[in-house]
């Protein structure tokens, strides 16, 4: 009964005339073209063309203030929350659904892209309200389907176990690594089909830091995965795919192996050696 | 394909709840402008059309007194009343200002001071009005009259200055004090040379601000500073018209609604001069 | 500290700094500004009590009538309270809604360019003395409810409850504004990339954290309307009745020591009930300051750790 529940998504639900988007993973199911962004007079990112596969991870490198943090919000409209933040030119492609299209509502495309930032940010309510936060909004839920659902995605991010006696307790008491873990459950609960992490493990101990590769290890059987880092051994562990942006650009853009095992640029070769960054 | 129409659908309601929050908003913003902009007009208007010299130049004439005429010994005693005020106030207040912010050892001490200079500052008006009257003019025997006003506006604007003056040193950065101090001058030299210039416009925009309101404050010289006219000019014992019990009359008594729009007029004026000074004060110290 | 090196002999008074003297001059003012508080409300207490040999508290705040003139007088300020409750329960009534409204439009919508004129506006309509405030009311409200209800005289309960709801509404738009700013930046975002309204985060984050906050401003602004004076007096009719209608003229806590305490002579019994009335004025406002400061005080050295 929950199935039925779940997994609403598709491009379809973004606009009602699409109704086979993202029927050709062969081109990526998120692609961008020309995508072109300033804050406020400044550019900061330059005809950005990239393809991302399905079910694949994705690995963002590069320098900081390179502009990954930048193509990251642009790909699901949460630059827009930035104020000054704006998609100048260019499109971004979801299946064949230009999610920048004036009739195409930011918030399904936000739905339907998840995102997980740098810092956790649990919001200030218990355990299981936050889980819900995103759910209760997209969904009518029956009091009884609360506790499956919270488990269910709680279990998904791996933090069921930690925190099942306490789903009511509020979710600022719990580690860094486990507010980490919670945002994910938060942003699994929403049903994405792609799931953008924006540095997730650059606060967090080795120990928590591992257990999200874990689950990203996991989850990519399920999501599409594109994750921002810095640690260049997190993606050659991680990465399918794996990009390297240098001043907004994107400099370097192969399968990870290849790219790692021999870059095309100077500036990757430095990256890469650690010479830069 | 179902499902995929149910999220639309489930979506649609909050949505519709956003677009009216999203309208109700702007309208309650759309309030908030006009609501003030259409007082303040309309006072201004009407107020414009009684002004002219001889408005703010004559005593009051006629009868009953203040249909003809003009308002000249209100503005007197308003500025006598408030300026013996702020003379006493402002270096009171200016100076516990700087004892809370530099001399005060004890972190609990300012806090139970502050604490009860807030409560001060909550007390109303008008029952400054009845502690000055019944312990300045009746029991100190000091009359109706411009001292026992000021002094009672005098009490009005202290907690206000001190508060804002506190705010003001303490805003000066921590630094600028430490360093001034370690070349091992004296407390009260740094305070002069540095934190005083630094603090001032702040200093000065609480102050301008008090005054402000104590100008257009009826409650407390109401029984304390005003009559109903006077020939002389203002001096300490003497009873004295203010603004907004001038204003007061003519309302209450019916006696001129024209008189009355030019002595809001006045007061609107004075309003507004003390808040864009002020406004302008805290625009240089942001800079 | 580092003021054990010698100061500089220029800025010495005969070999003496500045130092002690100012200190002593600042700390005396500080006492004396400070004292004040206690001996308006040691006064004020110490003349009220005059008024209980006269009547008893319950007979001075419910039963007795207003009729100083009597013989006996009798002394009740049952009908001036109750018309500052209407009074002020009109004010927030209009104002609380309104208010926080507005200042969710302030902190949540507007642009900065909007935000920034708005808040000098409502400063303004804050500072408007009450004068004027009830002058503003008697030329607008009560001549419009002249026609529109077709009363007499349009002096009444509503139009001094709307003219002190204009009043403490900048003062609500305040402190609910500083409320939802100081609820950080990031819930907004992260709450919005979540795919959910911006209603959604601000009903469901925002707003409950907003909440005390806002919850102070309101009890403060009640505090504000009960100690509202000039326009209440010059709006509300000045009469003795216990107001049951909101066009019902009545007579505020404020009113009446207004109107009656320049015809009371010191150590009359007239004189220590009007003391008397101001002292439960007082101690409710000081109450409700007093206590609300002190929660805030405990909250902030809580998250000082
Ligand atoms: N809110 C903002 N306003 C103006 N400039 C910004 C803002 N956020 C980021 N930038 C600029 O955009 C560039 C890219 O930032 P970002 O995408 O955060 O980099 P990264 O995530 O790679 O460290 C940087 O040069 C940064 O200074
Ligand atoms: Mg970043």
């Amino acid at each position: 009964m929950l199935q039925t529940a779940i997994n609403l998504n598709s491009a379809a639900a973004l606009h009602p005339a699409i109704l086979t988007a993202a029927s050709a993973p062969s081109a990526g199911i998120l692609q961008t073209q020309q995508l072109n962004i300033h804050y406020g007079l400044e550019q900061r990112l330059f005809d950005i063309n990239i393809s991302i596969a399905e079910r694949q991870v994705t690995a963002i490198m590069g320098p900081s203030g390179c502009g990954k943090s930048t193509l990251l919000k642009s790909l699901n409209r949460t630059l827009e929350l930035t104020p000054g933040a704006e998609v100048t030119s260019g499109s971004v492609y979801f299946g064949e659904l230009d999610i920048y299209q004036s009739d195409v509502d930011a918030r399904a495309v936000r739905k339907v892209i998840g995102i997980i930032h740098q810092r956790p940010q649990p919001f200030p309510m218990s355990i299981e309200e936050n889980v819900l936060f995103g759910v209760r909004f997209h969904q009518r839920l029956k009091r009884s389907q609360r506790q499956l659902l919270a488990e269910r995605y709680l279990t998904m991010a791996g933090l069921w176990d930690e925190v099942k006696d306490r789903l009511h307790q509020s979710a600022h008491q719990l580690s860094g690594g486990q507010q980490q873990r919670l945002c994910l459950a938060r942003t699994l609960a929403n049903q994405p089909q792609i799931i953008l992490m924006d540095e997730p493990c650059s606060s967090l101990d080795p120990a928590s830091t591992e257990r999200i590769e874990q689950l990203v290890q996991q989850l990519k059987n399920d999501y599409t995965i594109v994750i921002v880092t810095h640690n260049i051994a997190q993606s050659r562990r991680l990465a399918d795919q794996a990009l390297l942006m240098m001043e907004g650009r994107v400099i370097e853009n192969a399968p990870a192996a290849q790219l790692f095992a021999n870059p095309t640029t100077v500036a990757g070769q430095d990256f890469l050696q650690g010479r830069i960054g | 394909m179902h499902k995929a129409e149910q999220l639309l659908l489930n979506n649609r309601r909050a949505v519709v709840n956003d677009r009216v929050f999203w309208l109700l908003a702007w309208t309650a913003g759309a309030i908030g402008l006009l609501l003030p902009l259409s007082i303040i007009g309309y006072l201004l208007f009407h107020g414009f059309q009684v002004l002219s010299w001889s408005f703010i130049s004559e005593v009051p004439r006629g009868y009953p007194l203040g249909v003809s005429g003009g308002i000249l010994p209100a503005i007197q005693g308003s500025l006598a009343v408030t300026g013996l005020g702020l003379a006493v106030a402002f270096p009171a207040a200016l100076a516990s200002a700087i004892y809370l912010s530099e001399y005060a050892q004890s972190q609990r001490f300012v806090a139970v001071m502050r604490f009860f200079t807030e409560c001060l500052a909550a007390i109303p008006a008008i029952l400054f009005g009845v502690f000055g009257y019944a312990f300045l003019v009746v029991q100190f025997g000091f009359g109706i009259s411009v001292l026992s006003g000021g002094l009672t506006l005098a009490m009005l604007m202290y907690p206000v200055i001190l508060v804002g003056s506190y705010s003001a040193f303490n805003a000066v950065e921590r630094p600028l004090k430490e360093s001034a101090l370690s070349l091992g001058v004296s407390r009260a030299y740094v305070i002069r040379r540095t934190l005083l210039p630094k603090a001032l416009p702040g200093i000065i925009a609480a102050t301008v601000l008090a005054a402000g309101h104590a100008v257009g404050s009826a409650a407390p010289v109401l029984f304390t500073a005003s009559v109903v006219q006077t020939r002389s000019s203002p001096s300490l014992d003497s009873p004295v018209m203010t603004l907004p019990t001038h204003l007061y009359n003519l309302v209450s008594e019916a006696v001129s609604f024209e008189h009355a729009y030019g002595t809001a007029f006045v007061l609107i004026a004075c309003l507004l001069f003390a808040n864009s000074c002020a406004m302008m004060l805290r625009h240089r110290l942001r800079k | 500290m580092s003021t054990q090196v010698a100061s500089h002999p220029a800025r010495r008074l005969g070999g003496l700094t500045l130092d002690p003297l100012v200190w002593m001059l600042t700390l005396l003012a500080l006492v004396i500004g400070v004292s004040t508080f206690f001996l308006i409300v040691v006064y004020v207490l110490w003349q009220a009590a005059g008024v209980f040999g006269a009547v008893s508290l319950s007979e001075f705040l419910l039963f007795e009538p207003w009729v100083p003139l009597a013989e006996p007088p009798r002394l009740g300020i049952l009908h001036a309270w109750v018309s500052t409750v209407y009074v002020t329960g009109i004010a927030l009534l209009v104002a609380v809604p309104l208010g926080i409204v507005m200042a969710l439009f302030i902190a949540e919508i507007a642009p900065t360019a909007v935000r920034n004129v708005l808040q000098p506006c409502l400063e303004v309509l804050a500072g408007i003395p009450s004068v004027v405030y009830g002058f503003f009311g008697y030329v607008t409200l009560v001549v419009w409810f002249e026609h529109i209800f077709d009363m007499t005289t349009g002096v009444s309960i509503l139009a001094a409850g709307l003219i002190v709801a204009v009043m403490v509404m900048p003062f609500i738009v305040s402190t609910a504004t500083e409320a939802l700013d100081a609820v950080p930046r990031s819930f907004r975002e992260t709450g919005m990339s979540l795919g959910v309204t911006r209603f959604y985060v601000i009903r469901r984050i925002i707003l409950p954290r907003a909440l005390p906050g806002i919850f102070a401003g309101i009890v403060l602004a009640f505090a504000r309307g009960i100690g509202e004076t000039l326009a209440a007096l010059m709006l509300a009719g000045n009469s003795l009745a216990v107001p049951k209608e909101l066009l019902d003229r009545g007579q505020t806590l404020t009113g009446l020591i207004a109107t009656e305490l320049g015809e009371a002579a010191l150590g009359t019994e007239k004189f220590a009930a009007l003391f008397a009335a101001s002292a439960v004025l007082m101690l409710l406002i000081l109450l409700i300051n007093g206590g609300i400061l002190l929660i805030k005080n405990r909250l902030l050295r809580h998250a000082q750790g």
